[in-house]
């Protein structure tokens, strides 16, 4: 049973080889998946291929520990997953580098970006192809949501789950409640459901750890059936 | 040097922001337009949408992304970087009181639970988003504009197939209405 110095590596060998040039391949490191990964379920990926396959400064079950935990937090994954790999490699400086890799990047690029698309937005010929951009995305939005609302429906507990679905678009877009709000009581009224409807602790049978990190909403792991939510 | 107060302004919407983007991807998109267009009034429906554009363009994750740009739109660099940190901070704050607690994934059903109840919000923010945006794009001035629906239906049935990159068909279906207006009407 893993605990929070169950790591072999947290903060020990580390210590040992120089900080600074773990933290420097941290950071290099995540300077290079922020650029090349496509989504942050990738960038999560190429830190286990990097870390645990490759580097083996983490072992298998505590970085499914590490992505579960990632997936947990609001925010970017990318973000929240770097800083809990980079401080169990090195420590809290190790977590600082690696979320600065991951955000640089992005943050350095969209800042070009801005200024062009600012430089070129009057332009007919831009907006035109801006217009039948926002088309696309569009229709990416509404794949999502369809795909979002199906992943529901292939959860434990969907009925319930639809209800809060229900409940939750009212609520938002009816009674203009807060997403916060709102947020809070279904969890709340979740947590109280499942406890109620036994669905209790999980038997060792069920595989409480896998985590599929190219789906794009990994759900309850434990209880998804069917795969792929998005 | 921008306003200070603008600048912290910005820097609180963003927490606030990235406080919210619970369960997956996409979930930033409401939460973010609901922030930036409706309660901000800092961009209009049709400018989020570039922005989105933009941000399926662009690595990074999407609500870091759009802080970015919301920042640099309102107070220039400094303005991005104060955006940038403030959709950060809360992620990495509660992932660093999570690895305080180091809850085993396994023992953590509290949180799965917690999870599915959010991730169903998440779906009806992402239904609302997409009302929000359809309405925006496809119907100009009260008309139905026909290009733009041709080519959210084709781009439509074409993530449907899962067969073509995001970029492909965002950049395909911006080619494709640039043809349209310059060459055929």
């Amino acid at each position: 049973m893993a605990t929070a110095q169950g790591d072999s590596s947290a903060g020990g060998s580390s210590a040992g080889r120089g900080i600074g040039r773990t933290c420097g391949r941290l950071f290099a490191n995540a300077l290079l998946f922020s650029l090349t990964a496509s989504n942050g379920y990738a960038i999560l990926a190429s830190m286990k291929d990097r870390y645990v396959t490759r580097e083996h400064l983490l072992d298998e079950e505590s970085m499914s520990d590490y992505i579960a935990l990632a997936q947990s937090t609001p925010g970017p994954v990318a973000v929240s997953g770097a800083y809990i790999i980079g401080q169990r490699i090195a420590g809290v400086p190790g977590a600082l580098v690696s979320v600065l890799g991951i955000v640089i990047p992005p943050v350095v690029m969209m800042t070009i970006v801005y200024y062009a698309y600012d430089f070129v937005a009057t332009n007919p010929y831009i907006r035109h192809m801006f217009t039948g951009m926002q088309a696309a995305v569009c229709a990416f939005i509404v794949s999502i949501a369809v795909d979002n609302i199906r992943a529901i429906t292939r959860r434990d507990g969907r009925v319930f789950l639809m209800l809060v679905f229900a409940a939750g678009f009212v609520a938002i877009r009816t009674l203009g409640i807060s997403v916060l709000v709102t947020m809070v009581v279904a969890a709340i009224a979740s947590v109280a459901y499942f406890r109620l409807a036994g669905y209790g602790k999980k038997d060792e049978g069920a595989d409480g750890k896998t985590i599929d990190t190219d789906t794009a909403s990994a759900g309850r792991a434990s209880h998804d059936r069917g795969g792929n939510d998005a | 040097m921008p306003d200070l107060g603008l600048l912290l302004q910005i820097f609180l919407s963003f927490v606030k922001i990235d406080v919210l983007c619970f369960g997956g991807a996409y979930a930033a998109v409401p939460v973010v337009q609901q922030q930036v267009v409706e309660v901000q009034g800092w961009m209009t429906t049709s400018e989020f949408m570039d922005l989105l554009a933009i941000d399926e363009l662009t690595p990074g994750p999407i609500v870091v992304n759009c802080a970015t740009f919301v920042g640099n739109k309102l107070a220039g660099v400094p303005g991005g970087i104060v955006a940038t940190m403030g959709c950060v901070l809360p992620t990495v704050l509660i992932a660093l009181a999570l690895v305080r607690l180091y809850l085993r994934y396994r023992d953590a059903e509290v949180m799965n639970d917690a999870l599915s109840g959010i991730k169903s919000v998440v779906a009806a923010l992402l239904l609302a988003a997409a009302f929000t945006f359809v309405t925006s794009v496809l119907v100009v001035d009260g008309q139905p504009d026909l290009v733009a629906i041709a080519i959210a239906a084709v781009a439509f049935a074409l993530i449907r197939t899962r067969r073509f990159d995001t970029i492909a068909i965002i950049v395909g279906s911006g080619v494709v209405t640039l043809f349209l207006y310059t060459l055929v009407l």
